[in-house]
């Protein structure tokens, strides 16, 4: 990793850790986890079940406000304001640019999840040790894998805001394409699944849809692949070739992603 | 001179302002509980559109459906409300639901079971909920137990009851009664021994104080059948008969007096010699208008 | 050995929705020679800016061929003896200028000794060394142009690119610029800024290069303007297509 790969990293780095949106995220995130200190008197047996729901649920959520308005103010208002002069003055290439953003948006989500792994451990060990008998069905490892497998979902997710950066003009509509992103590429799956087994039966889909949802099946990225929370919850195992699998798919599409993105990139004219 | 008048007015208007919101507020919560009363809050969305709407946070909306059940229930049953058939449908469809977004549920799946089969002897929906939890929580034994005991003392049929029971026996943290209780069931079909064994493991590790009572009154009315029931046999092993009715058990000094049926009723002794209640284990007090307006409303 | 070669450059702009053509740069050839200043003016619109954008690579010519030192502006290493100063500087808000100039020197390959006292000094001359630690978003216009000069110096370029280095600038400001280009210019690099501030562009440039509508209308050297009526003269009669 060459200096200046370095300086343009840790450029990102700062500039998104200073961003004020994070006060407002992190206070979400413990008010949140500290909520469910409360919510889970409310619960019956299973108060493992609902401690890590929502532990998981907070992380998830600060995860996707740091991306649709950190990662987005640190990429697309990047060109809008024309702060990217900044960096493309210096003897970057384009596609140094690209790779810069990404990993210094990865080290702002990794440094997050890991303040907010953190909290939210104290947060179920404390439930934990009040609760004990009723925290039978739990284990830490699951729990971690969990968080693991929603970072490999934030690779992907934050990929795909820097694509559509560099598709738009306009910081606004890389938002909107990224959060509809999210949103398909969460209920794709299930979509699908749930034609196939109704389709013939319930609903005659023209030819048309049909082959658009099969198109759209390979291309968007299936984020329900990362969704380990309800498996935590109940600490069932993962094996670990599915883990694999997620690593695999997290890396792959996010490189592809960015590897378009440099290419799209390297051809734009700023204005 | 005008201008002056209302400035030096406005805070005090701003005070009667503030008194006056909190005056509406508090009519408007009272009105509020009239209105969600009368509003008839129990559809369900089929779980496939909740699915894929909770899209990564299923867990999560899962426990927020199940605090609307239960506190729905809770509240019926802090009340000691009747419970109608729609009552029924709304539980099973909801628990449906809500082990759809997450198989593991096992505290959806209990309250579902506890409620269609003690309160509405709904068997066969509560075993298909079990049925599918069984799919998922392969390790735990409450589980299988809950089959087998929902086919011995619901449906009277001991060869699935013991099947299922001793398939529990062998799954780790069973009780350890249960491997004899499977293998002579057949000999409890006249007894309320089970019954009483079974609620009280579900009371040991039930937390909601409400659902707790709810299973304790069950729990300690079976036992009052159950004495009732031994005092019978003593009865027949003195006299040579079945007694008749209960009061001659007193008569006969066998019990000191007639106990009392938390749930209104009164025992009385069927022509098997078993005991039971007239109120059948179900709250009757209670009849609101409310009710009625549920029921018509449909 | 030319610095900055300029080849038949061309650059066609067409507007998004009305499908219309604007040409911003006209067929222009130009070198700029080591050590020397040249200063482009013109109007408004007169393609300037986008020159200077084409030179950064931040825009491709639709014909033609750029060199800076040999290598073209797709290179990245073009960048590596540039310091850029652009027209309204934007900087990341919530850095400090500290900070700000440390990336410069870092991402220019300058070792952490250097790029401490290059930094320490530029921030003195400047008048930014009490402030450096202040977020940038705190700064006034004057002194976020003032970071932007230390941002273009810091690695201490051989080539020093300025687009509008005067504008929105007090008179103060406009004479701490023109030093600075004077004292570049002493110190043997070479300069290149465009500006529509005449009488500052006569003080300081080698050379004058006039544009009008995407066109180069000319070159003039210090000798044929002072031999002419003066810089603004010289400026409306080419610009009206009057010939000298």
């Amino acid at each position: 990793m060459s200096k200046k790969m370095i300086a343009l990293i840790i450029l990102t780095f700062k500039e998104g850790v200073r961003d004020r949106a994070l006060i407002g995220i992190g206070l979400f995130s413990v008010f949140m986890m500290g909520g469910a200190l409360v919510v889970v008197s409310l619960f019956m047996r299973e108060l493992h079940k609902v401690s890590v729901d929502i532990n998981l649920s907070a992380i998830t959520f600060a995860g996707l406000l740091l991306t649709f308005f950190v990662s987005i103010n640190l990429i697309a208002k990047d060109m809008d304001k024309h702060t990217i002069y900044c960096v493309l003055s210096k003897p970057f290439s384009r596609s140094q640019y690209i790779w810069g953003k990404f990993l210094g948006i990865m080290l702002l989500i990794i440094v997050a999840f890991g303040i907010l792994t953190l909290c939210s451990s104290a947060t179920i060990f404390f439930i934990k040790s009040q609760y004990e008998v009723y925290f039978k069905g739990f284990s830490w490892f699951s729990f971690y894998t969990a968080i693991y497998a929603e970072l490999l979902m934030f690779f992907l997710l934050n990929a795909v805001v820097i694509f559509y950066s560099t598709i738009t003009t306009s910081s606004f509509i890389t938002l909107l394409f990224s959060i509809s992103t999210y949103i398909a590429g969460q209920t794709i799956e299930e979509v699908v699944l749930f034609l196939k087994t109704r389709g013939a039966a319930d609903m005659v889909l023209s030819e048309g849809i049909n082959k658009i949802i099969d198109v759209a099946q390979y291309i968007l990225p299936n984020l329900s692949v990362f969704d380990l929370k309800v498996q935590s919850a109940h600490a069932v195992s993962i094996s670990n070739g599915y883990l694999f699998s997620i690593t695999a798919y997290s890396l792959i599409y996010t490189m592809i992603l960015l590897l378009v993105a440099s290419f799209i990139f390297t051809r734009r004219e700023l204005k | 001179m005008r201008p002056v008048l209302l400035k030096s007015l406005s805070p005090l208007f701003l005070i009667l302002l503030i008194v006056l919101c909190f005056l509406v507020q508090k009519d408007l919560a009272i009105k509020r509980e009239h209105f969600l009363e009368k509003t008839y809050m129990d559809y369900t969305l089929p779980s496939k559109v909740s699915g894929i709407v909770a899209m990564e946070f299923k867990g999560i909306v899962s426990d927020f459906l199940f605090l609307k059940v239960s506190t729905f229930l809770g509240d019926k049953f802090m009340k000691r409300l009747m419970l109608g058939d729609r009552h029924a449908e709304y539980i099973y469809n909801s628990v449906d639901v809500i082990t759809d977004l997450d198989p593991w549920f096992w505290d959806a799946y209990l309250l579902a079971n506890m409620v269609l089969s003690w309160d509405f002897r709904k068997i066969d929906k509560a075993n298909t909920l079990l049925f599918k939890a069984r799919e998922y929580r392969t390790d735990d034994f409450q589980v299988p137990y809950q089959i087998g005991f929902n086919y011995y003392y619901f449906l009277k049929d001991n060869t699935n009851g013991a099947k299922y029971m001793m398939e529990a026996s062998k799954l780790p943290g069973s009780p350890a009664y249960l491997t004899s209780l499977a293998a002579r069931l057949f000999m409890y079909q006249n007894q309320y021994k089970p019954a009483i064994l079974f609620l009280k493991d579900v009371i040991a590790k039930t937390r909601n104080p409400v659902l707790k009572k709810r299973f304790e009154t069950r729990l300690n009315t079976l036992i009052v059948l159950d004495d009732l029931e031994k005092a019978v046999d003593k009865f027949k092993e003195i006299y040579g008969h079945f007694p008749l009715k209960i009061s001659d058990l007193v008569e006969k000094k066998i019990i000191e007096k007639i106990p009392q049926d938390p749930y209104g009723g009164d025992f009385f002794i069927m022509k098997n010699s078993r005991v039971f209640t007239t109120s059948k284990m179900v709250f009757k007090k209670r009849k609101p208008s409310q009710e009625k307006q549920f029921d018509s409303s449909n | 050995m030319s610095e900055i070669l300029i080849k038949n450059i061309s650059k066609t702009y067409i507007s998004d929705f009305k499908r219309e053509k604007k040409t911003a740069v006209q067929d222009v050839s130009l070198s700029i020679d080591s050590a020397e200043v040249l200063g482009i003016i013109g109007r408004n619109g007169a393609g300037k800016s986008t020159i200077i954008k084409m030179i950064m690579g931040f825009i491709r010519p639709d014909k033609g061929t750029i060199a800076i030192d040999g290598k073209i502006p797709l290179d990245p290493d073009s960048r590596l003896n540039v310091g850029y100063l652009p027209e309204n500087p934007y900087f990341y808000d919530n850095l400090t200028a500290q900070e700000l100039l440390n990336f410069s020197s870092y991402a220019s390959g300058l070792d952490k000794k250097t790029a401490r006292r290059s930094i320490e000094t530029l921030l003195k001359q400047v008048d930014l060394y009490e402030v450096r630690k202040q977020r940038l978003r705190t700064y006034s216009k004057g002194m976020t142009q003032r970071a932007g000069i230390c941002f273009a110096l810091v690695h201490d370029p051989e080539i020093i690119i300025l687009d509008e280095p005067m504008s929105g600038l007090d008179p103060f400001g406009r004479k701490m610029v023109i030093d600075l280009i004077e004292d570049l210019k002493k110190r043997g690099k070479t300069v290149l800024f465009c500006s529509h501030i005449l009488n500052d562009v006569e003080r300081i440039c080698d050379r004058v290069a006039i544009m009008d509508s995407g066109e180069l209308k000319g070159i003039y050297t210090k000798q044929q303007i002072s031999e002419s009526e003066g810089m603004e003269e010289l400026f409306l009669n080419v610009v009206r297509d009057k010939k000298i």
